[in-house]
Order: structure tokens, then C-alpha cells, then sequence
């Protein structure tokens, strides 16, 4: 609570160790908000493929894990199995 | 003379409607272009598409800021992550005035140990339990510096404010990568203000949406 306390904006981190991953969803919208400002002729109709990009961004980092993952967990301990 | 029908004269297709949104001639915008350096989005509003400069700056500095805000300042830092710099200073003036209230508010001399055991100055930002002592206490400390305190085997206090934290960890690595991804953006940003071919947003949309 005391260090709380002493937090100042901008001057002293966050103490996001616990929810880091959760920063993905702004990143991801902010990233897609900025690209697609530069790409997109019509910029009446940002929001759409704003939305449409933050959704493939989450959705390819959550494939990426989970492909790390299975990686990891699954497939490297089978293949260690199997040179020993 | 025969009597077989008549072939239909194939007759032209149409040509499709040339979109409003088809660009025009290229054309280099040196202004433009320094705009957009000078802060995001202001390149794009200078060649009359404000709402584009809007949303670009929205991007660009919603990360940029976020970044500052996860990681404090010590995220824009041209001595000690001189390589995240270099795309750190593509957000413009912004990120030189963050690297510069960081090297010059909140970090200090202090003497560490160097790679070869040697004491030597050092200026770093601040761990914690440091002060930043910015004047004489004691008689002998030069200042400005950063100063642990109270004292390891004594109960002599210094008097200062903490220097800004130190982002450690995951924490760091996201905040140098949004202010990085800041930096990218607005480069792209720029090089679209550069050579960009598109027409004027009050062209496309009426004069009001300009106003």
C-alpha cells in the first residue's frame, strides 16, 4: 500500500509482473489503429478493419503460444525420449 | 450474299467509375514530412487529412505514453539502451525531451564497481533505497549523486528524493517495445506524409470535415 502510495506516473514503473500479458490487448489496437490509419483509403471506415486487425494480432500471439507450448511441453520431452 | 445472322458487334464494357479514393500523382512533401517528425500524426494533418493525423497520433502516442506510463521514465534512455534509442527517437522531440528529463532530473553520479573491480563514477538511475542528493551533506559528497540511505553500518540519513525507479523484467521489455513500436509507426507514418498521393479529406468528404 505504501509503495502505492509512492508511485509516480511516468517517473516510476508499473508493478505489472503479474498481468504483463494482459498489455497485449492495448498494443495490439494501438498497433492496428496506427497501421491502419496509414493504409486504409476511406478513412471513414477505420473502425472496422481496426477491430478486424487487433482480433488476428490477439489471435496469432495466442497460436504462437500455444504452439510454443506444445513445443515445449509436448514435443521436446518426446524427442528426448527418443535420443536417449 | 448469305444468309447467316448478323454477329453482334461486340460493344465496350463500361468503364468502371474512377474511385474518389483512387490516389493521385506522386509527390514529395518535404513539409509534410517534417511534420509528422515534429510530432506524430502532424504530417497527414498539414496535407489536409486530419482525421488520419488523428488516429496516427492516437497510435503512436497512446504507445509511446504507455510505454512511459509501464515503465517510467528510465524507458527512453540514450546511455544505457542506446540500441532501443535509436528507434525510440523516431517519435520526435517527444522522446529527445524524455531522454533528456531523464539524464538530466533523475539520474546521478554514483561510484560503482567497474567490469575490473575498479571504483569509478558512474551515472545510472537509481536503485532502491537511493536518494538523489543534490547538495552537500556531510561535507563531502560532490552532488549531484545518488546515495544509499540510510548508510550500511551507520544511522547517518541523506536527505533527497528517490530518483526514478528501474523497470526490471517483463515490465521492461514491454514498455521499451511500445515506445519502440511508437517509434516504427511514426516512421511509416512519415514516409506515408512524404510521398503521399491521396486527396485532401475536404475533397473526399466536403469542406466540413475539416473544420
Amino acid at each position: 500500500m505504501l509503495q502505492m502510495l509512492a508511485w509516480r506516473p511516468f517517473v516510476d514503473p508499473i508493478d505489472a509482473h503479474a498481468w504483463w500479458f494482459l498489455l497485449l490487448l492495448p498494443i495490439a489496437f494501438l498497433v492496428s489503429l496506427s497501421w491502419k490509419a496509414v493504409r486504409i483509403d476511406d478513412i471513414k471506415r477505420l473502425p472496422r478493419p481496426v477491430i478486424v486487425m487487433t482480433v488476428q494480432v490477439i489471435l496469432a500471439m495466442l497460436g504462437l503460444g500455444f504452439a510454443a507450448f506444445i513445443g515445449l511441453v509436448v514435443v521436446l520431452p518426446i524427442l528426448m525420449d527418443v535420443a536417449r | 450474299m448469305s444468309d447467316a445472322p448478323e454477329r453482334p458487334t461486340p460493344t465496350p464494357a463500361p468503364e468502371p467509375a474512377r474511385s474518389r479514393f483512387a490516389p493521385g500523382p506522386e509527390r514529395f512533401h518535404p513539409v509534410a514530412g517534417v511534420g509528422g517528425l515534429l510530432l506524430p500524426g502532424l504530417g497527414h494533418v498539414l496535407l489536409g487529412q486530419p482525421r488520419r493525423g488523428v488516429a496516427i497520433a492516437l497510435g503512436v502516442l497512446g504507445l509511446f505514453f504507455g510505454g512511459l506510463l509501464l515503465g517510467g521514465i528510465d524507458t527512453i534512455d540514450s546511455r544505457e539502451d542506446r540500441l532501443w534509442f535509436y528507434v525510440h527517437a523516431f517519435v520526435g522531440p517527444l522522446a529527445f525531451g524524455a531522454d533528456w528529463v531523464n539524464q538530466n532530473q533523475f539520474k546521478a553520479w554514483s561510484m560503482d564497481a567497474s567490469p575490473m573491480g575498479r571504483l569509478e563514477p558512474t551515472l545510472r538511475s537509481s536503485y532502491p533505497g537511493e536518494v538523489l542528493v543534490t547538495s552537500a551533506q556531510g561535507g563531502s559528497l560532490p552532488y549531484p549523486q545518488l546515495v544509499q540511505t540510510p548508510q550500511w553500518g551507520s544511522s547517518g540519513h541523506f536527505q533527497g528524493r528517490p530518483g526514478a525507479g528501474k523497470a526490471v523484467g517483463k515490465v521492461n521489455e514491454v514498455a521499451l517495445l511500445m515506445c519502440a513500436l511508437a517509434g516504427m509507426l511514426n516512421l511509416v507514418a512519415v514516409l506515408d506524409a512524404l510521398f503521399n498521393r491521396r486527396r485532401r479529406e475536404s475533397e473526399l468528404y466536403g469542406a466540413g470535415v475539416a473544420s
